[in-house]
């Protein structure tokens, strides 16, 4: 079916009304949900005839909550007076349904939308409208800890996969009416919810407008993933590194409220989108702030260095061993000839195929049902860092160099942050090979050509250090007291960047 | 695309930097001798001046190049001829910069690898940022590398310190006098000055003003100081006979380090950073002159399609250059001290400033 | 977008289309030493030392030697230079010769006789060769001779040798650039010489195990180049540190004087008679290392002439005289008697430096120079005439800070008593 058609064909179902005979009703909608077994259809006979009918999704309604204040209630009310029901939606709604959540709908296609959340519909003789109940209950895990953001000293809780229950552990947090979370939907087959969340106040008008914009511009059928708006909305798709961020962690997201950043909530999806992202947020943890200021500094210049290492270590003992062999120091060097003596691989070809093998170990790593995993990484230790460096094939430093470098790359507080810098190692690898350490520094350069150009809705990534705000910088190069980071980007901020006033100390 | 006071006072520190800690302290030792440093102070001092008078200069037309306000200076036709020199040296002083890039890694570390490549490999990152980023890459770029800079020769200059000998620097003045060591601060001054580029970028500064006109003064006074400092250190080090025969003398001062056994040849960073210095340089050069040639052709507009002219040009230039191979000590006295600093970085941009201060006087008296 | 793809592309590809310089480590004859040696007039032999990678069975995890298979080989070939002879080497090595290591250089007696300026351009000229390195004057021998004498402590002699010489408190590997800049200044060089040292007493290997003294490599002192580069002469062990320390570069030293009983009465008996030991007299050592220089030169009439003032603090480490140190009083004496010996000690070898090698090492030239530019323009040209007859006056004064762990010796009271 062409899209056209499906359009015109929408524009027409709009406009459908219900129709004030139950049967037809029933029957329509009995035609729209043909083959949908889990739709359930529930009949109220009352003196041998249908006087009204509930509909249903099964497993998405509170069947307890149904039966005792839908269902029963109707049933009394039909029961007690027999034959008109017309015009008593103002008594059926007010009286005879006692929930929270009820409207009367007269539209077939929103009744059919409505049913398909999970919300009970109920078709009364002789009333073009249907009563919705909100009496929706879906099978869902309870909050769980954040799995791929752990920490040691902070909440313990995380997103899952209920958007309401997302939007209730950020208002737990913000009790402010400032804390907007306006909502929308998107996808036409999957009608998936998503909540954009911003502080109205800090978080500037133009970037919450943008936010709204290209969300709006998105069309497609359907959104599994809060990744596929990511690759959507996101500035420059042609760039291996991150530019919005994400988070299972609500105490993450409220920070970058906090900071004038704008969130994006996608129902079904555990992971809140944080935009704009700049490269430091991407590594600071949330350690950070709550540790003490001093060891946060430290394990922070730590990680930068792992950061670095994860990305040119493999280069570097390359273009050293290959092309500069004169600034090893000398007994170092004396070393690592003997290690590689007998190794027939040239050593970018070696750093090559030992990352690679370490790629694939990681990826088939994540993938290993549980019970073989310790048997598989066994093995592979065994095989890459023993067997090969026994047969002659690889050399002793080099599985140091690429081990190393494996575990530096998981140093990123920031998952897809990681898989840029593991990535981009490859290529300087071959341009090391090649050109050696002044490869190496031209690739360094275009690297930081293209980090600096990178613009996320219209912040520079590497601010607050390029271009610099020195008052931003407590949370860049050191993790500054907390009372010292008073102030936020001013590409952020609304106004004055100030968040609260100097302490008095 | 604007760049900040602070980017613009990186992008000249680095920019004075690169080029003038390889190749300006062996004239000035081999004329100076242990007195270089005073040549450096003197040198120092000069492109203070310089950087003052152009500054001035492009303050009084905040929103305007070199190459439009020569124009509203001196009119259609002077101003547009008085910029041609300008125009000449940009184009012509990147094929230097990158063949002694070339000479110093083919001498320090890839012996064997082609000059096109070398050259093209570097002519390609600076194309692709001046392309892609223009003016504000550039000054991002150098607002991220200069403090790694700053680190990597202060590193430097703490390490070798054990190196140094006090007495190498005596005795002060009696063996040179003052005229070589005037003559001594030629060289630097003349790489210094390179600083009037300055009129190229005023327009893109975001708020300009007596903040730019600090920036400036600071870059260059920050710069010299650390070119001060090395000149003191390679003395130092080497003394002068031998410090004025080396070829990268600062470079084989670095090479000295040792510490702990572990700690040692540093050279390799050094030459890392040095090479973003030299990048910065490239960049800026090849942005000012693209966009000023458009601008000198009335079509500013297009000046990404000048960029790829300009790129293609300075390519054959510098491998014309390095197959003629000129000695960079005959390029830089008889053609970068004899013409290009009196002419351009002293004489225009004094005749602009007197012209249009006359200019002005004449204006408020009528 | 695109564009920016192709842009990378294209970088990619231009670097990919060859490796010039790449230089598998496994291919590379790594050169730690390298010796000249003259063989007649515009021909020399040079030996390399080079570092013999261990069979990769182990990978390298055990050091040293490996099944009686020493880590280092040298290798050799006649040439009219450095370059001409490493062209010679190479058609015998299966690796490319690698000098970027070449830390210690190694010349023969012959070859330093002769004059070393005709070999000595290249150690600064080759762009990979690193300015810090050692170079060694062979005394009685080749470079060829000590390159080849198997070192046991470390794997490799011109290692050994370079660590001795760190070791006995010199500056650390720079004597080719102090050479270079010291023959730019007074016009004499001044190189470590080392020399084949063997066993003061022969004993013999009674069972396989034994181990006992071998001949080895051992530093000789300092070998002295005239203004032609040519060797004039050698201070040996005992007289080296007297040049280091008038250069201000003197680490630490022990002093050896005997301090007779005598000494025990009102101090400053003859002096000679302690240092010279003619009277029976006991050691006492002192070890020194904090170093200070101070050279004054002055002016008579026309010639110069110098007041060099020597200090030093030590502490005593061996005391065999009768003295008790306990008493300030003694340390005094031995102050007194260390002065005068050391005091001895230094002008004989300037004396020997002024007399027998006319050659300005001790640097008091650049000193006038330094002090007195415009006077050293009037006598720079004849200052290697000048030089042996200039007029020092010499003057040692050691402060001893301490005496060790023990004040009175621990050893019961002896002939002659405590004093």
């Amino acid at each position: 079916m062409t899209q056209q058609s499906t359009a015109s064909k929408q524009e027409h179902q709009k406009t459908e009304r219900l129709h004030p005979q139950l049967a037809l009703n029933v029957e329509r909608m009995q035609r729209e949900f043909l083959n949908c077994s889990d739709i359930m259809f529930r009949k109220c006979s009352v003196g041998g005839m249908d006087r009204a009918v509930l509909i249903y999704v099964d497993g998405m309604c509170d069947v307890q909550a149904v039966d005792e204040f839908v269902l029963r209630p109707l049933l009394k009310h039909f029961s007690r007076s027999l034959p008109k029901a017309e015009g008593d939606e103002e008594e059926l709604r007010e009286s005879f349904i006692p929930t929270l959540k009820i409207r009367p709908v007269a539209e077939t296609q929103e009744v059919i939308k409505a049913v398909l959340r999970g919300e009970t519909a109920v078709f009364t003789e002789g009333n073009a409208f249907a009563l919705l109940a909100d009496l929706v209950k879906m099978e869902q895990r309870s909050i769980e800890e954040a799995t791929s953001e752990k920490v040691v000293r902070g909440p313990r809780d995380a997103f899952m996969e209920s958007l309401s229950t997302n939007t209730s552990l950020l208002r737990r947090r913000i009790r402010s009416s400032s804390l907007k979370l306006e909502s929308m939907t998107l996808g036409s087959l999957t009608e998936t919810d998503i909540v954009i969340g911003y502080m109205e106040g800090i978080a500037k008008d133009s970037l919450v407008d943008e936010v709204k914009a290209r969300l709006q511009k998105i069309k497609l059928d359907g959104i599994i993933h809060s990744s596929n708006i990511e690759e959507y909305i996101e500035d420059n798709t042609f760039s291996p590194f991150p530019q919005i961020q994400n988070t299972e962690r609500p105490d993450v997201a409220v920070s970058s409220l906090l900071e004038g950043k704008v969130i994006i909530i996608t129902s079904n999806t555990p992971f809140v989108l944080i935009v704009p992202m700049t490269y430091w947020s991407g590594l600071q943890a949330v350690d950070d702030y709550t540790d003490r200021f001093m060891y946060a500094t430290f394990v922070r210049w730590i990680r930068y260095t792992f950061v670095h290492i994860s990305l040119l270590l493999p280069s570097l003992y390359v273009a050293l061993t290959t092309y500069h062999l004169q600034v090893i120091p000398t007994p170092l060097v004396v070393s690592i000839a003997s290690a590689r003596e007998g190794v027939p691989l040239p050593a970018v070809i070696e750093a090559l195929i030992m990352e690679f093998i370490f790629e694939g170990l990681r990826e088939a790593g994540i993938r290993l049902p549980q019970q073989v995993g310790p048997a598989v990484s066994i093995a592979g230790a065994l095989v890459i860092g023993q067997a090969v460096v026994a047969a002659g094939i690889i050399s002793t430093p080099m599985v140091i160099i690429v081990s190393l470098t494996g575990i530096a790359s998981f140093a990123f507080p920031l998952y897809n942050l990681g898989t840029a810098y593991r990535m981009l190692r490859f290529p300087l690898l071959i341009v090391a090979g090649v050109l050696g350490f002044y490869g190496i520094v031209l690739f360094l350069i275009l690297l930081s050509v293209h980090m600096v150009t990178l613009k996320p809705f219209g912040v520079p990534y590497m601010a607050p250090y390029a271009p610099m705000s020195p008052g931003n910088l407590g949370d860049v190069l050191v993790r500054a007291p907390k009372y010292k980071m008073r102030r936020l980007m001013p590409w952020l901020a609304k106004g004055k960047t100030e968040r609260f006033p100097k302490r008095s100390k | 695309m604007n760049i900040s006071n602070r980017q613009l006072f990186w992008i000249f520190m680095m920019l004075e930097i690169g080029i003038n800690l390889l190749i300006s302290m062996t004239p000035t030792i081999l004329s100076a001798k242990q007195d270089a440093w005073i040549s450096y102070i003197i040198a120092g001092f000069m492109a203070l001046l310089i950087t003052y008078s152009a500054a001035k200069l492009s303050s009084r037309y905040p929103r305007q190049t070199l190459i439009e306000f020569s124009v509203s200076i001196l009119g259609k036709w002077a101003g547009k001829l008085i910029v041609i020199p300008f125009l000449l040296q940009w184009v012509w002083v990147m094929s230097l910069i990158l063949r002694d890039e070339y000479l110093f890694i083919r001498l320090s570390v890839l012996y064997k690898t082609p000059a096109w490549v070398v050259i093209g490999t570097m002519l390609a990152v600076v194309l692709y940022t001046v392309h892609h980023g223009g003016i504000e890459a550039i000054g991002r770029v150098s607002e991220l590398w200069g403090p790694i800079l700053m680190i990597i020769l202060a590193l430097t200059f703490g390490l070798t310190v054990n190196n140094l000998n006090w007495s190498l620097l005596l005795p002060v003045y009696a063996d040179s006098g003052l005229g070589p060591i005037m003559e001594g601060s030629l060289a630097p001054l003349s790489l210094l000055g390179e600083v009037t580029l300055l009129m190229m970028l005023f327009p893109f500064v975001e708020r300009p003003g007596a903040g730019t006109r600090k920036a400036l003064l600071l870059g260059v006074a920050l710069s010299s100081f650390t070119l001060l400092l090395g000149v003191l250190w390679v003395m130092m080090t080497f003394g002068p006979a031998v410090g004025g025969r080396l070829q990268f003398p600062f470079f084989e001062m670095v090479k000295l380090v040792y510490l702990m056994e572990f700690i040692q040849n540093m050279d390799i960073f050094v030459m890392a950073v040095w090479l973003v210095c030299i990048f910065v340089k490239l960049s800026i050069y090849m942005f000012a002159a693209s966009y000023g040639v458009a601008q000198w052709i009335g079509r500013a507009g297009s000046w990404k399609r000048v960029l790829w002219v300009l790129a293609a040009v300075s390519f054959i230039l510098t491998m014309v250059v390095i197959t003629l191979n000129p000695p960079a000590g005959l390029l830089l006295k008889d053609v970068w001290i004899r013409y290009v600093l009196p002419v351009n970085l002293v004489g225009i941009p004094l005749l602009l400033l007197v012209v249009s201060y006359v200019k002005e006087k004449v204006k408020g008296q009528t | 977008m695109f564009r920016r793809m192709t842009f990378i592309f294209l970088v990619l590809s231009l670097t990919l289309t060859g490796c010039w310089d790449r230089q598998e480590l496994n291919d590379q004859a790594i050169v730690l030493g390298w010796g000249m040696d003259l063989v007649e007039k515009g021909k020399y032999l040079a030996t390399a030392n080079l570092v013999l990678p261990l069979a990769s069975e182990s990978g390298g995890q055990q050091g040293g030697e490996q099944g009686g298979r020493s880590s280092f080989m040298t290798e050799s070939a006649y040439g009219r230079n450095n370059r001409d002879a490493e062209q010679n080497m190479q058609r015998k090595l299966s690796r490319v010769l690698f000098p970027g290591h070449r830390r210690n250089i190694f010349i023969g007696e012959k070859l330093a006789e002769h004059g070393v300026f005709s070999i000595m351009d290249e150690y600064s000229r080759s762009p990979m060769v690193r300015p810090r390195a050692n170079m060694f004057v062979v005394k009685g021998g080749t470079a060829q001779e000590v390159m080849s004498l198997a070192y046991q402590l470390e794997t490799n002699p011109a290692i050994a040798m370079q660590k001795i010489q760190e070791k006995s408190g010199a500056p650390i590997s720079r004597s080719l650039l102090d050479f270079y800049i010291m023959t730019n200044g007074t016009g004499c060089g001044i190189m470590p010489a080392i020399t084949i040292l063997s066993p003061e007493v022969k004993t013999d290997k009674k069972s396989k195990n034994d181990s006992p003294p071998q001949t080895t490599l051992g530093l000789y002192g300092a070998a002295i180049f005239n203004s032609g580069l040519r060797l004039a002469g050698y201070l040996n062990y005992d007289e080296y540190w007297v040049r280091l320390w008038l250069a201000d570069k003197l680490a630490f030293r022990n002093f050896t004087a005997l301090v007779n009983a005598a000494d025990a009465d009102p101090s400053g008996g003859n002096a000679a008679d302690a240092v010279s030991g003619a009277t029976k007299g006991q050691t006492v050592s002192v070890n020194v290392d904090s170093f200070h220089r101070q050279i004054t030169p002055m002016f008579q009439g026309d010639l110069p002439r110098f007041r060099i003032t020597l200090e030093g603090k030590g502490y005593i480490e061996e005391n065999n005289s009768p003295l008790d140190l306990s008493k300030p009083a003694n340390v005094q004496k031995v102050e007194t008697r260390m002065n005068q010996y050391v005091e001895q000690q230094v002008e004989r070898v300037v004396a020997k430096v002024q007399k027998d090698f006319k050659c300005d090492i001790l640097e008091l030239g650049e000193t006038l120079h330094h002090r007195h530019p415009y006077r050293w323009k009037k006598l720079a040209a004849d200052w290697e005439t000048l030089f042996p007859e200039i007029e020092l006056d010499i003057a040692v004064k050691l402060d001893i800070t301490g005496t060790g762990t023990t004040s009175k010796s621990l050893l019961p009271t002896r002939d002659g008593g405590e004093k």
